[in-house]
């Protein structure tokens, strides 16, 4: 699905990733965990195809294509998510509005057909009850005065709704209350399947016992220094980075 | 009447007020000559072509400057015609202080003028429109018209004002309102500027505003070659409340001006503007807004922002957010934004997957629709979004 072959990034030449090496296979749940500053929101920003960063070395395969030679909307439209940790709020644009745009944009990339409205929003409903998000919500601007909490619901619903081959989850439990967090996570496990894969990242091991993950790898000043399976995680809990690095 | 206009000194960048907005250059340009009355009959038009145009609403229909049509379909207002503005223009100059000739010239060459009246107590549920409809003529013409509008005590009305023509009539249409709001009355004004873009449009709405009035005023402004729109208040007593949302749309040489002034005279008021540019290629745009607070308008609340979205390296805005205030107990604030669109947003949109292309036009209309969604009226902000869309690219 994704493989990443000595990734180093700098962003005003200061180098913040330095080699990173990261297969993820179809199905498989990797957990990227790291102290603040160790470059795992970069990760997940070069691979959605963020500007301002450089690439000095390395590259990422996605279903066979060179990631980095793809524009952001190509990556989106082959199937790659990120689910933003700072959600931008966007003023005048209606969330219904744009869903829509997206889904048939890249319904469009595949060939398909647009979705006509009636079914549109049979689908937005359906998504929108699995995850509890008020349809109001939906029908408002785009993040436009959400809550921490709203956003990243958001996040997931945009997530149900273009059915991604993987979802970059960039800590999206940060500013979670208990109740979100499990509604977030379920809204996961629901898309979970043997064709679909998932990289989360995250400073807490809480998220990781509702998102169980096959693989846990440790960043840390821009280089992947321990994988390990989920118990890495809780060992992590136990000792901090200190006692692992 | 040609050699009488150049007795007139028309608005220049010598001018402080007129300083980004070069009135003269065009004029010259064009060479505008005043319009007289064509002799031969005036026969009715039809503009059932205009979008906003319906046939069993309240109506006014001036064509080159002359009435063309009246309906008074639900027969709660009084409208008057009068040719004569009988020197009350001297003390109206002083009142909303204007430094320039535009008033003079409205009233030397004026075509038409009519008065709207609304009386004590009376709500008029559906909303007036004014069309001013130009079409082509041989010689490149001046219109003035002028339009007062009396709400008195307790009264209510929406009046909405659409400027259009024919797509290359070249014409200076100079045309302005004295609006005076009774305690406690309500208007909501629309000014939809749909002028040709070989036109030159100034107009401005001078409001007088008395005891826990209210005043709502928006403008669209997408048309002429250059087009100077001005809002000018004289609050003169408390719980006023003035509103100004606002949105210019200037394509390619387009010049397109909004300038307003809030006068709070008196303790206790409010006034609220939000004004917004568009600008491609060539176009520039001006936004220049003053809050003058009296010595006595202690309490007063006036908020100004100007926010400007270029889509052109080449495009230019000059935003004058000014404020004089000589009394010590109030909230005022303003803040003005230039800049292209926002990173973050079309990132966050094209990793959604829609391309440049498609971003820009989304984040475009959405920067429209925040205005757009403080229309009351929904009929007419259907209206304006579907004339909006045709705008955006």
């Amino acid at each position: 699905m994704l493989k990443i072959e000595n990734l180093h990034v700098n962003v005003d030449d200061k180098k913040i990733l330095q080699g990173v090496n990261l297969e993820i296979n179809s199905g498989e749940i990797h957990a990227i965990m790291g102290p603040n500053g160790s470059g795992k929101s970069t990760l997940a920003n070069i691979l959605a195809g963020k500007d301002g960063y450089e690439i000095i070395k390395g590259k990422a395969i996605f279903q066979k294509k060179n990631l980095f030679d793809l524009e952001p909307e190509e990556r989106a439209s082959e199937g790659l998510f990120l689910a933003f940790q700072y959600p931008v709020e966007i003023p005048g644009v209606s969330g219904t509005n744009f869903l829509r745009t997206t889904l048939n944009s890249i319904r469009r990339y595949h060939k398909k057909k647009d979705l006509d409205g009636v079914n549109f929003l049979k689908l937005l409903r359906e998504k929108a009850k699995n995850i509890r998000m008020d349809e109001k919500l939906i029908q408002r601007s785009v993040n436009t005065g959400f809550s921490g909490g709203e956003k990243k619901r958001n996040e997931i619903l945009q997530m149900s709704l273009l059915e991604p081959k993987l979802a970059i989850l960039d800590e999206t439990d940060s500013g979670l209350d208990i109740d979100a967090l499990k509604t977030v996570s379920n809204g996961v496990n629901n898309l979970k399947n043997k064709n679909r894969s998932f990289l989360v990242i995250t400073h807490y091991q809480r998220l990781l016992n509702y998102i169980v993950p096959d693989k846990v790898h440790i960043l840390s000043e821009g280089k992947i220094v321990k994988s390990g399976d989920k118990n890495l995680a809780l060992e992590l809990e136990k000792k901090g980075y200190e006692g692992l690095i | 009447m040609e050699k009488l206009i150049q007795k007139f000194k028309i608005p220049n960048k010598k001018i402080e007020t007129w300083k980004f907005t070069d009135l003269k250059k065009n004029f010259e340009k064009n060479n505008f000559k005043p319009l007289k009355k064509i002799n031969s009959k005036n026969s009715e038009i039809n503009i059932s072509n205009n979008i906003f145009f319906d046939s069993n609403s309240n109506f006014v229909i001036f064509h080159n400057g002359y009435l063309n049509k009246i309906n008074n379909a639900t027969n709660d207002f009084e409208l008057k015609k009068s040719k004569e503005i009988q020197g009350k223009n001297k003390d109206e100059k002083k009142i909303f202080k204007r430094s320039d000739n535009l008033l003079d010239i409205n009233e030397s060459f004026l075509n038409e003028k009519i008065e709207i009246k609304v009386k004590k107590n009376t709500k008029i549920k559906d909303p007036i429109f004014i069309f001013y409809y130009n079409t082509e003529n041989k010689q490149k013409y001046l219109i003035n018209n002028r339009v007062d509008i009396i709400l008195e005590e307790n009264s209510e009305a929406e009046i909405n004002e659409i400027f259009f023509s024919d797509k290359n009539s070249c014409y200076w249409n100079n045309v302005h309102n004295f609006i005076t709001l009774g305690k406690n009355a309500k208007l909501d004004h629309y000014k939809i500027q749909l002028e040709s873009y070989k036109a030159l449009h100034s107009s401005s709405a001078n409001i007088n505003c008395h005891n826990a009035s209210i005043y709502n005023n928006f403008i669209y402004s997408v048309g002429g070659d250059m087009s100077r729109i001005e809002v000018i208040s004289s609050i003169n007593s408390s719980d006023v409340d003035f509103n100004i949302k606002g949105l210019y749309l200037a394509k390619t040489n387009q010049h397109h001006d909004i300038t307003t002034l809030m006068q709070h005279k008196h303790p206790e008021s409010k006034s609220n503007q939000h004004i917004k540019g568009i600008l491609h290629k060539n176009s520039s745009g001006v936004f220049q807004g003053k809050v003058i607070v009296s010595k006595d308008a202690q309490k007063t609340d006036a908020f100004q922002f100007n926010q400007n979205l270029l889509l052109s390296e080449k495009a230019e805005v000059n935003a004058k957010p000014e404020l004089e205030i000589y009394a010590d107990d109030v909230k005022c604030s303003h803040g003005a934004t230039t800049g292209e669109l926002d990173e973050e947003m079309l990132f966050y949109l094209r990793s959604r997957g829609l391309n440049y292309k498609e971003a820009k036009k989304i984040l475009v209309e959405g920067f429209i629709n925040e205005l757009f969604e403080n229309i009351k009226n929904t009929e007419l902000k259907k209206k304006l979004f579907l004339t909006s869309k045709k705008e955006v690219y």
